[in-house]
C-alpha cells in the first residue's frame, strides 16, 4: 500500500481513538449523557452541522461542472449560497408556525398532516427514500474515486473498499461521530481546501489572472451561458440552475427530533450565524477550483479529481493525502446519515404503517437494516457498472426531491384551498417531469431545466388536482388562518422565539382557555 | 399547600423583563404569574454491541401532558419544594404510558442516531415526576398584546 493509504488508516485510527476518548468519559460522568447533545461551543457546533452537510459532491461534483461549462456552473453556487436564505425568509415562519399547530415533527409528517392523507406520506416517503439512495449513489461513486487516488488500486477495487469504509464507519458511528471529531475533519477540509483555493488563486495571478487564462483558451468559458454558448439565450436553463438549490433546499425531506434543551439556547444561535457566514465563503470556492483546473490541469481524465489532483500539485504528499482523507470523511458522514435516515422513513412510514402495524421495535431496526443494506448493494452495482457523473446524479437526486415536495410546503401555507388531491398531481407530476426530462435529455431541446419544467407541472398539478377530491377540513383552515396572521412582535422578538417550546404552548393555551370558560361559568 | 419536585428557577421576574427588553427594547412586557409545568424524567441505562461494546447512559423526559419525548442533554437538578397559589395543570399521561414512550423514543434515538448494528438493550433504571416553572407574560407593542410562556429554567420564550 502506498504511504497516502497508511496515512489515511493512521487518520482513521486517530478518530476513532478521540471518538473513544470522548466516549469513555460521558459513559463514566453522570453529567453527560452519550447520545444527548453536549455542553459545546458555537464554533464547535457550527463545524459540526457543515462536515455534515458538506459531501462529495461540494469537492468533486462542484469543480467538475465548473471544469465543463466555465462561469455558467456559478449559477448554482449563487443559488446555493442564497437557499437558506430563501428558505427562511419566503417559507420559513408560515411553515414553522403551522407545523407547531399540527404537532408534526418531520417534514413528510408536516404534509400528511396539512392535508389530511395517509396517502400524500405514502407517496412522499417513496420519492424521498429512492432519491435518497441516489445522492447516496453519488456518495458511493466519490468515495470510491477517493479511495483510488489514495491507495493507488483500480476505481471497481477502491469502491469495495470505500464502502467497506463506510459501513465500518456507519457501525462504529456512536463513537467516531461524537462532534469533536467532526470538528477535526472539518477543520482540515476547510483549512484544505481554503489553503488550496488560495494557493491556486495566486498561482493563475488572481481573478484577472484566471479570466485572461481561461479566454486565450477558450473565450466562452467566461460566458454565462456555458462553454460554447451551450446554453445561449435559454433562461428556462440558467433559472432552474439558480433555482434548484436556492429553493430546492424546501423540498429535502429531513428528519427533526425535537429537542428539550436543558441549557441555554445561546450556542445554537451562535453556531447558526457562523455556519451561514461560513457557508457563503465556502460554497464559491470548489467552483472557482474547477476554473483553475482548467488551466493548471488542461489534460487530466476524470475532470471530478480536480481538487485532489490540485492538492497534489501545490501540497506536499502528506499533507494532500490528509486533505484527501478528510474528503473520505465527508463523504462518509454525509453517506452514513442519509442511509439511516432513508432506513428509518422505510421501516416506519411504510413497513409499521401498512405492512406490520404491531412490529417489535427489533423487528424494525432489522427490516431498516436491510433496507439500508439492499440500498447499499443496489448503490455499488450501479456505481460499478455504469457510474454516471456525481453532478449529474446529485443534481437529478436534489432536483427530483425539489420537485417532489416544493409546490406542496409553499402551497401548505400560501393556499387556504390547496388539498390532498393537488398535493399528490404535484408530488407525482413534478418528480415524474424530472425524472422523464432528465433520462430523455429534453433539456437541450426545450431550452428548460429538467427542475424548472417539473417546477412549472408541479404548479399545474397542484392548481388542478385542488379543484378535486374534498377540501380542507375546519381545522386545517383554522390553523391555516392562524398561521398567516401577522404577529405583534418585532422582528428581532420573532427571530428568538424558542420553537421547541410549542407544546408547552399549546398545552399551556389550552389550560388559559379552560380557567377562562370555568371563570366565565362561575360568574355568569 | 403541595410538595412537588422541582427544577430551580433560574430566570427570576426582573431577568426574564430584561432579557425580553433586550430583545425589542419597544415593547412593553408584564410577567403575570408562574405556572409549574409537569414532565416525566427517566434514565435508561443503554447496552449495545458495536465494533466495541457500549455501555452508557441516557436520559429523557415525558411532557406529562402531551406526552412528547426528548432526550435530555445534562442531568437535571430537581429539589423538593412546597408550593402555594401556583397554578399546577393536571397530568394527563400517567406513569406507566409515559415510561412506555421515553422507552420507545430513546430506542428509536439510539438505533438512528447512535447507528449500533445490533438492536441496544434498553433498561430503566430511575423514574420521577418533576415541575419546570414557566412565567405567563403579556407582551405589547403598538397597542396589540399577546401572551406568552417563558421558560424560567433557560429563559427561552414562545408565544401562546
Amino acid at each position: 500500500m502506498s504511504l497516502d493509504g497508511i496515512i489515511f488508516i493512521v487518520y482513521l485510527g486517530v478518530l476513532l481513538s478521540i471518538g473513544l476518548w470522548f466516549s469513555r468519559k460521558s459513559s463514566e460522568s453522570t453529567e453527560q449523557y452519550l447520545l444527548g447533545g453536549r455542553s459545546l461551543g458555537p464554533a464547535v457546533t457550527a463545524m459540526t452541522m457543515q462536515t455534515t452537510a458538506m459531501s462529495g459532491f461540494m469537492f468533486m461534483g462542484a469543480p467538475a461542472m465548473a471544469f465543463q461549462y466555465g462561469w455558467y456552473a456559478v449559477w448554482y453556487a449563487i443559488g446555493d449560497a442564497g437557499g437558506s436564505i430563501v428558505n427562511l425568509s419566503v417559507l420559513g415562519k408560515r411553515m414553522r408556525r403551522m407545523s407547531e399547530k399540527l404537532g408534526a415533527l418531520s417534514p413528510i409528517e408536516y404534509l400528511e398532516k396539512r392535508f389530511e392523507s395517509a396517502s400524500v406520506r405514502v407517496v412522499g416517503s417513496v420519492i424521498s427514500i429512492v432519491f435518497l439512495f441516489g445522492y447516496v449513489c453519488a456518495q458511493f461513486i466519490a468515495a470510491g474515486k477517493a479511495m483510488s487516488t489514495l491507495t493507488g488500486f483500480p476505481y471497481e477495487a477502491s469502491l469495495i473498499i470505500g464502502i467497506s469504509v463506510i459501513l465500518i464507519y456507519t457501525v462504529a458511528g456512536g463513537y467516531l461521530a461524537v462532534a469533536y471529531t467532526s470538528f477535526v475533519q472539518g477543520m482540515i477540509m476547510v483549512l484544505g481546501v481554503v489553503g488550496i483555493g488560495i494557493l491556486a488563486y495566486f498561482h493563475v495571478g488572481g481573478l484577472s489572472g484566471l479570466n485572461a487564462s481561461l479566454a486565450a483558451i477558450d473565450t466562452s468559458y467566461l460566458s454565462i451561458w456555458g462553454k460554447d454558448l451551450a446554453f445561449y439565450g435559454q433562461w428556462g436553463v440558467v433559472l432552474g440552475a439558480i433555482l434548484i438549490y436556492s429553493i430546492g433546499y424546501m423540498g429535502l425531506p429531513h428528519v427533526v427530533v425535537r429537542h428539550m434543551s436543558m441549557k441555554s439556547t445561546k450556542t445554537v444561535k451562535g453556531a447558526v450565524l457562523i455556519g451561514a457566514i461560513w457557508n457563503q465563503f465556502f460554497i464559491f470556492v470548489p467552483y472557482i477550483l474547477g476554473l483553475i483546473g482548467i488551466i493548471l490541469l488542461p489534460t487530466i481524465a476524470d475532470p471530478e479529481m480536480v481538487i485532489t489532483e490540485l492538492a497534489y500539485t501545490l501540497f506536499p504528499g502528506i499533507f494532500a493525502a490528509l486533505l484527501l482523507s478528510a474528503i473520505m470523511s465527508a463523504v462518509m458522514s454525509t453517506a452514513d446519515s442519509i442511509l439511516m435516515q432513508a432506513g428509518s422513513i422505510l421501516s416506519r412510514d411504510i413497513y409499521q404503517r401498512f405492512i406490520n402495524k404491531d412490529a417489535s421495535q427489533k423487528t424494525m431496526v432489522l427490516v431498516s437494516r436491510l433496507c439500508i443494506l439492499a440500498g447499499g448493494i443496489v448503490g455499488v452495482i450501479v456505481a460499478i457498472y455504469e457510474p454516471p457523473s456525481i453532478f449529474a446524479l446529485v443534481v437529478f437526486a436534489f432536483g427530483t426531491l425539489g420537485n417532489t415536495f416544493l409546490v406542496p410546503y409553499v402551497a401548505s401555507v400560501y393556499s387556504k384551498k390547496a388539498n390532498a388531491m393537488g398535493c399528490l398531481f404535484a408530488m407525482i407530476g413534478g418528480a415524474t417531469t424530472n425524472i422523464v426530462w432528465t433520462s430523455m435529455s429534453l433539456e437541450g431541446p426545450t431550452g428548460f431545466h429538467p427542475f424548472l419544467a417539473g417546477l412549472l407541472v408541479s404548479i399545474a398539478g397542484m392548481i388542478i388536482g385542488s379543484q378535486f377530491g374534498s377540501e380542507p377540513s375546519q381545522d386545517i383552515q383554522e390553523i391555516f388562518e392562524e398561521s398567516r396572521k401577522k404577529r405583534t412582535f418585532s422582528s428581532g422578538f420573532d427571530k428568538n422565539i424558542a420553537r421547541d417550546l410549542a407544546p408547552e404552548a399549546s398545552q399551556i393555551s389550552k389550560l388559559l382557555a379552560e380557567e377562562s370558560s370555568s371563570y366565565k361559568d362561575n360568574y355568569s | 399547600m403541595k410538595t412537588l419536585l422541582m427544577q430551580e428557577t433560574v430566570f427570576v421576574e426582573k431577568d426574564v423583563l430584561k432579557g425580553l427588553h433586550q430583545f425589542d427594547k419597544e415593547a412593553e412586557v408584564q410577567i403575570n404569574r408562574l405556572i409549574y409545568y409537569p414532565y416525566y424524567f427517566f434514565e435508561f441505562e443503554v447496552h449495545a454491541k458495536s465494533l466495541l461494546k457500549f455501555n452508557g447512559k441516557v436520559g429523557c423526559t415525558v411532557d406529562a401532558l402531551g406526552g412528547r419525548g426528548a432526550i435530555v442533554d445534562v442531568q437535571p437538578e430537581f429539589f423538593a419544594s412546597q408550593v402555594e397559589h401556583v397554578a399546577i395543570p393536571s397530568i394527563v399521561i400517567v406513569q406507566e404510558e409515559a415510561s412506555k414512550i421515553a422507552e420507545e423514543f430513546v430506542f428509536e434515538h439510539a438505533s438512528t442516531k447512535a447507528k449500533f448494528i445490533t438492536t441496544p438493550k434498553i433498561k430503566q433504571t430511575s423514574s420521577q415526576l418533576f415541575y419546570r416553572p414557566f412565567w405567563i407574560a403579556e407582551y405589547r407593542r403598538n397597542s396589540e398584546g399577546q401572551q406568552l410562556i417563558v421558560d424560567a429554567v433557560s429563559g427561552s420564550y414562545h408565544p401562546l
